[in-house]
This record gives structure tokens, C-alpha cells and sequence, in this order.
């Protein structure tokens, strides 16, 4: 692989980490946000740096765009399904994160006061559908990038 | 030529539409109409005794709700309280459970609580708790 192609390989990575950044870290907290709130349960969370620490961020930012890169420089490599499965499940642990933080142990609660006496609690809990889209989605992703390798190789 | 990528990516994407369906259609059922439970009290209706009162509670939801447990507590002026609870395996629109609860429990209460709990479309858990406090405040 010459310089050119490792700088073009680079771009594209870089670009693939930009992606998942903002997939992971805007489209998901808005998605998200605007389903437990339209539920009422909970504020619907305009800002979107308030979820995350400065370093948490950071350190994200960083671990896509590195396993994106560097993915994509060794895609020739064993390593390059190993580097591109840990994406998919870095997306599953921020999947998880962010619905910990908008429904906290997986459930939606949503409580009411009719009157000074009387009260209304209602809670739902959406770790099935976590759990299907872990099961549907992440961990079959996780496991693509093998198949795919050991398919080209051969 | 479709890749492996694209096609698991589109078959987890229908199963977890098709996991997301009652739950869609649960919400929006309960939101577009009265509410999801009608609640109705009768005093020595039957099949109850005339010393107790008949709760019953009618599901309004047009998904089903699957192991259904309802318990309705009576606080006491004394201190204590009083709890009866009622089983269904299955609740779908329009059908009811009822409890009697007697009516002397009534005349000493300070505090009423009804809790449903169940399984929407036996995925989805649901807890739904309503408490009255009759003493004020």
C-alpha cells in the first residue's frame, strides 16, 4: 500500500468515525429523547452536550474515529473484522448508556398528581426492545465483519 | 450485488419494527381515547355480598394485556392495612376483572391504592398505580 492509498484509506475512515459520531452521539440521544418525553416520561433534552462528560465525548470521539481508521488501513488484515466488530458493540454500549440515562434500568416512568391526594404512576419497561435490538442488530453487525473477511479470503 | 452488511442490517431492522408494533399501537391506542382501565364501584352489586362494595375494572386498550395482576390496598385509620388481589392471564378490549372488597373497610380508610401490572402483548412489562389519601393532604 503506497501513501496515496493509506491517506485516501484515512479519509474514508475518518469519515466512517464522523458517521457513528453522529449517528451515536446526535441522531440516537435526539430519537431517544423525543420518545421518552412524548411518553412523559422525563424532559425532552435540548442540549445534547449535557448528556455526556467533556472526556466521555472525547474519548468516543476518539475510539470511533481509531477504529474506523484503523480498520480501514488494515483491511487486508485479520484485524480488520477484530477492529470493525468492536465498533458494533462500542454502538451498543452507547445504545445502552443513553437509554440508562433517559430510562433508567430500562423502564419508562411517568407520574401524574390529579390532586393534592391523589396520584398517578405509570411504568414501562422497554428492555425487551433493547434487547431485541442488541440481539437483531448490534451482535449480528458484531459478527458480519468476519463472515465477510473469511469470505474474501477464501 | 446486496452485501451480507446490508441484508442483516435490513432483518434486524424488521424484527425490531415488528418488536416495536404493540408498543406503538398500545401508546397511541391509550392516548387517542378515555384512558387504558375504566374503573366503576358498586356498592352490593352482585355477585358481591351487600356488606361489600364491587370494583370493577374494565381494560380499554385495543392491545392485549397478558398476566394481569391487580391489587387494591386499604389503609386503615388504625395504622394498618388491608390488601386483595385478583389474576387474569389475559385482558384484552372491553373485557373485566372485579373485586369486592367489603364495605366496612371503606368507612375506616385513609388511604386507597389500585395497581395493575401486566405484559403488553406479553413483551412489554406495564406497571400502572393510582393512590387516593382520604385523610387530606
Amino acid at each position: 500500500m503506497n501513501y496515496r492509498s493509506i491517506i485516501n484509506e484515512v479519509l474514508k475512515g475518518v469519515l466512517d468515525g464522523l458517521l457513528y459520531v453522529v449517528v451515536y452521539f446526535y441522531l440516537l440521544p435526539l430519537l431517544l429523547g423525543y420518545v421518552a418525553s412524548s411518553l412523559g416520561a422525563g424532559s425532552y433534552a435540548g442540549n445534547l452536550g449535557g448528556l455526556y462528560a467533556p472526556r466521555v465525548t472525547i474519548i468516543y470521539i476518539a475510539l470511533f474515529e481509531g477504529l474506523s481508521v484503523a480498520s480501514r488501513i488494515l483491511k487486508e488484515n485479520a484485524l480488520s473484522p477484530f477492529l470493525e466488530s468492536l465498533e458494533s458493540l462500542l454502538g451498543a454500549f452507547v445504545v445502552l448508556y443513553l437509554v440508562n440515562v433517559y430510562m433508567p434500568g430500562g423502564y419508562a416512568e411517568a407520574s401524574m398528581r390529579l390532586s393534592p391526594a391523589e396520584a398517578v404512576t405509570v411504568r414501562i419497561g422497554f428492555y425487551p426492545l433493547i434487547m431485541i435490538m442488541v440481539l437483531a442488530v448490534y451482535l449480528p453487525l458484531a459478527v458480519v465483519p468476519y463472515i465477510e473477511f473469511f469470505m474474501k479470503e477464501r | 450485488m446486496v452485501s451480507i452488511r446490508a441484508l442483516v442490517l435490513i432483518a434486524g431492522l424488521t424484527l425490531v419494527l415488528v418488536a416495536v408494533y404493540p408498543l406503538v399501537s398500545f401508546v397511541y391506542s391509550s392516548r387517542s381515547q378515555s384512558g387504558l382501565l375504566g374503573v366503576t364501584l358498586n356498592s352490593s352489586a352482585p355477585p358481591c355480598t351487600n356488606s361489600s362494595v364491587k370494583l370493577t375494572l374494565t381494560y380499554e386498550d385495543s392491545v392485549s394485556l397478558f398476566s394481569v395482576e391487580v391489587r387494591a390496598q386499604v389503609g386503615l385509620k388504625n395504622g394498618s392495612a388491608v390488601t386483595l388481589s385478583a389474576q387474569r392471564p389475559l385482558l384484552s378490549r372491553g373485557q373485566s376483572l372485579f373485586m369486592c372488597i367489603p364495605a366496612a373497610y371503606f368507612e375506616n380508610a385513609s388511604y386507597l391504592g389500585l395497581s395493575v401490572s401486566g405484559k403488553i402483548d406479553d413483551l412489554y412489562p406495564i406497571e400502572l398505580d393510582v393512590s387516593a389519601n382520604l385523610s387530606g393532604g
